[in-house]
């Protein structure tokens, strides 16, 4: 048994309060293990940095979610250079508020006993795997679990960093039509990425993402399109808020190491979780964190082999979406350095079309009953 | 996280902790696919279920319905499934506007759900099941010939006035374009509307196996989650009355029944039942109970995984290695304490993954791996309850720790 000892703080520390981190958090006070949960913003989820739509498979891993959903979501439309719009049925999911989804992992997590603490900033993490905040304190444990975050302090200890990155900006402005699917942009002007209009309810997400040394364009671009939209009489002019930020779309990052006798596990956008095509990160999050939560738990009850098979199940639930995210990403912004990208490029680069699934041995899709 | 222990940190479901929740009252004119009869929409090849348009009126035998797997395996669905290259069973659903007439209170299927959703629409075992024309279907298999994926076919009646003869129909329009010896054929009966010729017509038409979904483990679970306790017509005396009709007339190995893991049985409930199947010359097709979207159970816990996992190896046991159940033994809660074989035995047979693996009706593989693979059919591939695929050494060390099994270092 590791974890038991006087000298350590707590038995699994975990940075980031974000859905991986508490599930994580979660998984392991659950089973008995004493958890430190740390968290720099000051409430849970708040300031939301999200598109805020989650696939159905969500709610099969956390159950009820109807007190976090704002609209159901049944289908896909998508546009290419602003012509053509083809809607995809069978897209199910939810618009959520992401504040209040985050507040109901917490409180699950301190359900099960987590001592979360918030506003506390990590300011290093030592070789031994020592946790020093800010306010000078310091803290230690047998495991520690980074779910901080594409810009991960845990996974920078360890050297596991997310280097390619997505640029995001979103506004949030009034809905003025009621719609069932989310929207989605393809165009040149947005290499590495596309733009989004996501309802929830009476009001809409618009946002676009594209890779870093293109981010000048991300606020002429939103701005044209919510002109456009507001031309359309599909939402209002008012921007009711802004937010931003990034997302990692490299693929998975190696998700476990020593620091001294620490034992460190990556999860959700930590660990590269988030598709790199298309920047869902909150299903592989919750996901990741509950199996990070479950191999501390292993680790702590001296189960040796709980470490490799945690890297081994994340290769395997992931590994096949994240590898064929990856080469299309990779294929479509080789096409648009060429200057000679196609709508048929697009198609192979897009979740929505039959192109992108096909000519592959990999394996993905997971509810198949 | 689906097959935690439960709010009360009980490693089983309890039968105190799993009522069905009662059901909405049905407007009348929702009643009896209402909403489908009365805009006769004619059908055009495949649907994709879609709750938000006007569903066709589609009935068996012209058409019938499959599961996602075996709509991507057939190549009418696009997608890829988790560490699953195919299904080996092409399961075939019956379909009516007017749905399954039966109310059973863990199943996306049920009459209740009229008002909520049209019956092609409906989730069932956690997925859709888009409705296919049979003549298309049978096209594509034959096609297929001795390459087909698909290891056995399989047609589920559902609660039907018209089901009986529409599985004749099914039936008869399968083996006279495909050789039964090609892609075997397994019912999965209705027997609240049969008699013991249905059974005898079946089997004399080509069907291999016969099934009987049971699914409760005991007389009073039965009559709460699929008999009077939930106004639905069936009883386990008539359940019995036809398993044992399916006994006599398609032989020993040749039937068995679903069973649902966690509904409220005890743990040596459900595996008297897996002896007593077995005792009969059958075999029993388990199922962990996962609280399906919109039936009278989803506010349930799933199965905790212990418990599953004790009742899988249990039932392995039972089944494929000469165990009794007598040589096992069970703790106050009816819990298994001890499996009856040595743990080094057991080690090996847990090495083998076989027990964990979906159980039903055998393929071309051998007898112990089930056609029926269902993949993800009881849990999210996060937790896989039963493996459509053989497990790695991964899994079987989630596995073992799931069972609180640690393996013996010698």
């Amino acid at each position: 048994m590791r974890g038991v000892s006087e000298n350590f703080d707590a038995d699994v520390i975990v940075a980031g309060l974000g859905p991986a981190g508490a599930r994580a958090a979660a998984a392991a006070a659950k089973e008995g293990k004493r958890v430190i949960a740390l968290e720099r913003k000051r409430r849970a989820g708040m300031p939301v940095q999200c598109a805020e739509f989650i696939p159905t498979m969500v709610s099969q891993e956390l159950g009820e979610l109807d007190a976090v959903t704002r609209q159901r979501i049944n289908a896909m439309e998508t546009f290419i250079e602003g012509e053509t719009c083809e809607r995809t049925e069978n897209f199910p999911g939810r618009m959520i508020s992401r504040e209040a989804f985050d507040r109901r992992l917490v409180e699950d997590a301190i359900h099960a006993g987590s001592d979360c603490r918030f506003g506390v900033k990590i300011a290093a993490i030592a070789e031994d795997g020592a946790v020093h905040l800010s306010d000078g304190q310091t803290l230690k444990a047998p495991v520690l679990i980074g779910g901080d975050g594409p810009r991960s302090c845990v996974g920078a200890a360890i050297g596991a960093v997310n280097t390619d990155m997505v640029e995001t900006r979103q506004l949030t402005v009034p809905l003025l039509r009621a719609h069932d699917a989310t929207d989605i942009f393809l165009s040149e002007q947005l290499p590495g990425g596309y733009a989004w209009l996501f309802p929830r309810g009476d009001v809409a997400n618009l946002g676009a993402g594209v890779i870093p040394c293109a981010r000048t364009v991300l606020k002429d671009y939103l701005n044209e399109l919510h002109e456009d939209l507001v031309a359309q009489g599909r939402v209002g002019a008012e921007v009711l808020s802004y937010t931003g930020g990034a997302i990692p779309v490299g693929g998975r990052l190696f998700s476990y190491a020593m620091l001294g006798d620490t034992a460190v596990l990556l999860c959700g956008d930590a660990c590269g979780l988030a598709n790199p095509v298309t920047g869902g990160g909150i299903a592989s999050a919750v996901i990741s964190g509950g199996l990070a939560g479950e191999a501390a738990v292993g680790w702590l009850d001296g189960d040796e082999d709980s470490l490799d098979d945690f890297e081994s199940e994340l290769a395997a639930i992931f590994d096949p979406a994240l590898n064929r995210a990856v080469r299309r990403r990779c294929e479509l912004l080789g096409a648009l350095g060429s200057g000679e990208a196609t709508a048929a490029d697009f198609r192979r680069g897009w979740i929505a079309y039959e192109e992108y699934w096909n000519d592959e041995t990999t394996l993905v899709r997971g509810n198949a009953a | 996280m689906p097959g935690d222990k439960t709010a009360k940190g009980m490693d089983f479901n309890a039968y105190d902790e799993m009522a069905p929740r009662s059901p909405d009252k049905t407007p009348a004119e929702l009643r009896n696919g209402g909403r489908v009869k009365s805009q006769a929409a004619t059908p055009s090849g495949v649907y994709l279920p879609n709750n938000n348009i006007q569903t066709p009126d589609m009935r068996s035998p012209e058409y019938v319905q499959m599961s996602t797997a075996a709509a991507i395996t057939l190549g009418i669905m696009a997608g890829k499934m988790y560490r699953c290259e195919c299904t080996r069973c092409l399961n075939l659903l019956l379909t009516y506007p007017e749905g399954c007439r039966a109310n059973c209170a863990y199943c996306g299927l049920a009459r209740h759900r009229e008002a909520d959703r049209d019956y092609a629409d409906r989730n069932f075992i956690r997925v859709d099941w888009p409705s296919v024309p049979v003549a298309e279907i049978i096209e594509k298999v034959a096609a297929d010939g001795e390459n087909t994926p698909f290891h056995r076919m399989c047609i589920s009646m559902i609660t039907h006035p018209n089901s009986d003869a529409d599985t004749v129909s099914v039936l008869k329009a399968w083996t006279d374009r495909i050789d039964p010896k090609t892609v075997p054929v397994s019912i999965l009966s209705n027997p609240t509307t049969m008699q013991r010729d249905d059974v005898a017509t079946l089997h004399g038409l080509g069907a291999d196996i016969f099934t009987v979904a049971l699914d409760a483990a005991t007389p009073t679970l039965f009559d709460r989650t699929r008999g009077k306790g939930v106004q639905s017509p069936h009883t386990w005396k008539k359940y019995w009355e036809i398993l044992n009709d399916a006994r006599d007339i398609f032989g020993k190995e040749k039937f068995g029944a679903h069973l649902i893991v966690g509904m409220g049985e005890t743990e040596h409930d459900v595996l008297s039942v897996v002896q007593d199947l077995r005792d009969m010359g059958g075999h029993s097709h388990m199922f962990c109970f996962f609280p399906e979207k919109g039936s009278l159970m989803d506010h349930l816990p799933a199965t905790p995984r212990d418990q599953w996992r004790r009742v899988q190896m249990a039932r392995y046991l039972i089944d494929y290695c000469n165990v009794r159940l007598e040589h096992m033994s069970f703790d106050e809660h009816g819990r298994v304490s001890d499996f009856g074989l040595p743990k080094a035995e057991l080690d090996g047979i847990i090495d083998t993954g076989l027990p964990f693996r979906t159980s039903g009706c055998p393929g071309k593989f051998q007898e112990d791996i089930s056609a029926c693979d269902r993949p993800y059919g009881d849990s999210p591939p996060s937790d896989i309850a039963s493996f459509p695929f053989q497990p790695n050494k991964t899994d079987i060390r989630k596995v073992r720790r799931q069972m609180g099994f640690p393996k013996t270092v010698n």
